[in-house]
């Protein structure tokens, strides 16, 4: 267990993650106390959701037959800006073309983590960084 | 370097660096006078008088290539593609090594370079360069600079950069050249601090490579396109048709691997070989003060300090150390204004406004049609010789993509058209995850049939997704709908 990264274990000591992970689905998640959007059945959108140290804007998690999807946006770009810190890589970093708005550039930066093994399920990690959003972690769960 | 300028007119260029030094040193003399009492800018011009030398030397280590427009075979470097020297337009450098500095600007130095397709955020210059070394060695080469206007808030320093004398806000790069035109090394600056060397790759064509190599996780080597921006010229001087056009890539290494740290500039053909070294604090250039004469016309230029790339002297200078961005700041976007302005799509998601769904009256679908259909993806793989080789890659569907939604769920409550919409872009979205994923795991062959193989390979995928919701995606207009609309990315939208 200790071998992940710090972001990762985190993530990995989170209860309802956790069980939406490993089960494939929301049924025995109590939506009590949560804020939380449901887009469809295998679909919802977690709003102030704490991770670790961190409250998400929103984290959306996403159940498909091909894969899991989890996206968590936060408005701190730490996770972005130190990678080794949190993920003990740095990862491959780039930057694609920006985006043209109202005449104004708005650049878009990756990195592309990796791969690791979180519940017994590859997870394959990048982070994006723009100023549009701050900072996204993306982790897809395939089997 | 390779330079029979400087080994056949070894004597000439001698006599005329002495009557440099000669100049320089009377200046030099003078500063205290120039600075602490009345400046007398008028007596510096007489580098004219020696600029007939300059000239003959110039002549003849350019010989080779003595039309101005003649390739030199190689993409890159054609990029110097005037020969002649604007010998009225000059500066004139006595640096803290006694090293002395003599840049004219080239006439005619038309076209210009880009590293992106953007209107306004490139400018270039083209620069011969002469040097006479405390040592006595001596360097004469070109240098073309690229300046990068697209970082937000930057402005052009380009008139107040000169040979290692390079402004704390410059971003761009540099690449110098021997004078028969064959580029000898590169370097890439951030905020006036050298971050990395740059080369040029040879292979060129109507192919774009759009990858990102890395040799390793720690300093990766960046693959980047490199564009020409021409125009038509009107009689009137109008100018019309300015297209840009894909010419090559360049390889940009950072500094802090340690590998392929060459001297930049000096012209000596290669650098000298990378060894560790400890970084420096990046420091503004205002440690020295050096003379430099423009134009005949005196100014008191800050110069780097020794050890952040002012030195002139082929040994190695301290790397600097790296510079962090400014934190991002969140900004208001208006829904639905974004536009791609390149071949490589940001990791932005699908606009929700790109599915237009429209309910139907036969069936249980509300449908919409997508042009220009695209995904991208990053794949990384061990190459041929163990490196760790990046490659981007990105299709558009030629013909029409037609999505049918399901107008309720299960439970009977009614979808809307946007929440088909906003589900159809999270599933786009979701499928480009899914087929880099795959990729990694199963790269496709290496051949013309990958674009084809991909387009329908990421078909699958997405179809999966929409089925999972109980839609259905083809590439028949089952429904005969009119809402189709063109794929784009963005925030908001519906």
């Amino acid at each position: 267990m200790h071998d992940l990264p710090l972001f990762l274990r985190f993530v990995e000591s989170n209860e309802i993650i956790k069980k939406i992970i490993t089960n494939r689905d929301f049924s025995n998640i109590n939506f009590k106390n949560l804020d939380f959007i449901k887009e469809w059945d295998n679909q919802y959108v977690f709003k102030n959701f704490l991770v670790g140290e961190v409250k998400f804007t929103s984290i959306r998690i996403i159940i498909t037959p091909d894969n899991i999807a989890v996206s968590m946006l936060s408005t701190d770009i730490k996770y972005f800006d130190e990678p080794l810190t949190y993920f003990d890589r740095e990862g491959i970093f780039y930057e694609k073309e920006p985006y043209l708005i109202n005449g104004h550039e708005l650049r878009e930066f990756r990195r592309k983590i990796g791969s690791f093994t979180l519940f017994n399920m590859t997870a394959k990690l990048s982070l994006l960084k723009s100023a549009l959003y701050g900072c996204i972690i993306k982790i897809g769960f395939y089997n | 370097m390779n330079n029979p300028f400087l080994k056949s007119n070894k004597n000439a260029f001698k006599f005329c660096i002495a009557f440099l030094i000669a100049f320089v040193s009377v200046l030099y003399s003078c500063r205290k006078d120039h600075v602490n009492q009345t400046a007398n800018p008028q007596a510096l011009t007489t580098i004219d008088a020696h600029i007939p030398q300059l000239k003959e030397l110039y002549a003849n280590g350019v010989k080779a290539h003595s039309k101005a427009t003649q390739s030199t075979g190689k993409w890159y470097n054609d990029l110097i593609n005037s020969i002649e020297v604007d010998w009225d337009s000059y500066t004139l450098q006595k640096r803290n090594d006694s090293s002395i500095v003599a840049e004219f600007e080239m006439k005619n130095d038309s076209g210009l370079y880009t590293l992106k397709q953007l209107d306004g955020k490139y400018r270039n210059k083209t620069t011969v360069v002469f040097i006479e070394k405390k040592d006595g060695s001596r360097l004469s080469f070109f240098a073309k600079v690229i300046e990068d206007l697209s970082i937000p808030g930057s402005g052009t320093v380009l008139d107040e950069l000169h040979y290692r004398n390079i402004p704390g806000l410059f971003n761009g790069m540099i690449f110098y050249y021997t004078l028969d035109r064959q580029f000898v090394n590169g370097e890439r600056y951030v905020n006036g601090v050298r971050t990395g060397s740059v080369s040029f790759n040879e292979a060129t064509g109507g192919v774009r490579i759009n990858s990102i190599k890395t040799n390793s996780a720690a300093a990766p080597c960046t693959i980047t396109d490199f564009y020409s921006y021409n125009c038509q010229q009107l009689p009137s001087g109008e100018l019309i048709d300015c297209r840009y056009k894909y010419i090559g890539t360049i390889t940009t290494c950072d500094d802090g691997d340690g590998g392929g740290y060459g001297y930049g500039g000096d012209g000596s053909g290669g650098g000298v070989p990378a060894d560790p070294k400890p970084c420096i604090p990046a420091k503004p250039n205002t440690v020295d003060m050096t003379e430099v004469v423009k134009n005949g016309k005196l100014v008191i230029q800050s110069m780097p300090a020794p050890g952040t790339g002012g030195g002139t002297t082929p040994t190695p200078t301290p790397v600097p150390c790296p510079t962090t961005p400014p934190p991002p700041v969140l900004e208001e976007i208006v829904p639905g204004t974004g536009q791609v302005n390149g071949a490589k799509d940001p990791d932005f998601p699908s606009n929700c406004a790109s599915w237009a769904y429209m309910q139907v009256s036969n069936g249980n679908y509300q449908v919409c049609g997508v042009n220009d259909l695209r995904f991208d993806y990053i794949t990384e793989f061990q190459n041929s010789q163990g490196k760790l080789e990046i490659d981007y890659f990105r299709a558009i569907y030629s013909k029409t993509i037609y999505f049918e939604f399901p107008k309720k769920r299960v439970d009977g409550t009614i979808i809307t058209s946007s929440e088909a919409a906003r589900l159809t872009a999270l599933a786009k979205d979701n499928a480009e995850e899914i087929l880099e994923s795959q990729v990694e795991s199963s790269p496709p062959p290496q051949s013309n049939t990958e674009t084809q193989i991909m387009l329908n390979r990421y078909l699958n995928i997405l179809r999966n997704q929409i089925q999972s919701y109980g839609g259905r995606i083809t590439t028949n207009n089952n429904y005969g709908t009119t809402s189709v609309r063109t794929y784009t990315k963005g925030i908001g939208g519906c």
